[in-house]
């Protein structure tokens, strides 16, 4: 990990495109300012683990598991609701 | 339990571009949507290139009338949407032991502009909304 000392209002560039700007220092929390193209995505790191960890989990259970019994019952509840309305 | 998509045939024109691929999956970009009538309304997306990774998803709308992620206009501007009839939007199901129990996340809404074939998995910073989201309630 490259690690850089900065001070408020300074900036760091990454390749051509991508600059972060050290925006506020406000006790123990920095708010950076990021700039980037549309095509880079910038998330939260822990937010970003949680999506992943969720689709890995969600590839495992499509490869093994058998969604028919859900669907039916989805239908079945939705035949159910058009018939009460 | 055999493989439901042993067989799957498609043509180019269906495929959909993710080019970021999606988080866990960075490295696979071609995928095609596909459904099973009995399966339905949950469809599946298939990787092209790896049958293996495969995901079922349902338009969130089914079972989340009020879903309205807050999502920046920079978020999707890679998707070139010109209009509604452009965009589907799509939440993939992680399925449960008790399959009744499967969740949806909420929190990473797949857009897909159907009429350019390129599909975004967003990640939307709104706390309404989570990773789990319950498909079939438990009063139901």
């Amino acid at each position: 990990m490259l690690v850089l000392t900065r001070r408020l209002g300074e900036v760091i560039r990454i390749g051509d495109d991508i600059t972060i700007t050290i925006v506020e220092l406000d006790g123990r929390n920095v708010k950076l300012g990021i700039t980037a193209p549309k095509f880079v995505s910038v998330h939260r790191e822990e937010v970003y683990q949680r999506i992943q960890e969720e689709n890995k989990a969600a590839a495992q259970g499509a490869k093994t598991k058998d969604i028919n019994q859900i669907a039916t019952f989805f239908k079945d509840k939705n035949k159910d609701n058009k018939q009460k309305s | 339990m055999a493989d439901l998509f042993a067989n799957l045939v498609f043509q180019k024109e269906d495929i959909i571009f993710f080019n970021n691929g999606i988080p866990g999956f960075d490295n696979y970009k071609r995928y095609v949507l596909a459904s099973v009538e009995e399966q339905k309304p949950f469809e599946w997306l298939i990787c092209v290139d790896n049958k293996d990774i495969r995901f079922v998803v349902i338009n969130p709308l089914l079972f989340k009338s009020d879903y309205d992620p807050k999502i920046d206009k920079s978020q999707i501007e890679d998707l070139e949407i010109k209009g509604k009839d452009d965009l589907l939007i799509f939440v993939i199901v992680t399925l449960a032991k008790k399959i009744l129990e499967s969740t949806a996340n909420l929190m990473g809404p797949l857009f897909i502009n159907v009429k350019k074939k390129v599909g975004k998995q967003i990640i939307v910073d709104d706390e309404r909304y989570c990773t789990r989201e319950r498909i079939i309630k438990d009063e139901e």
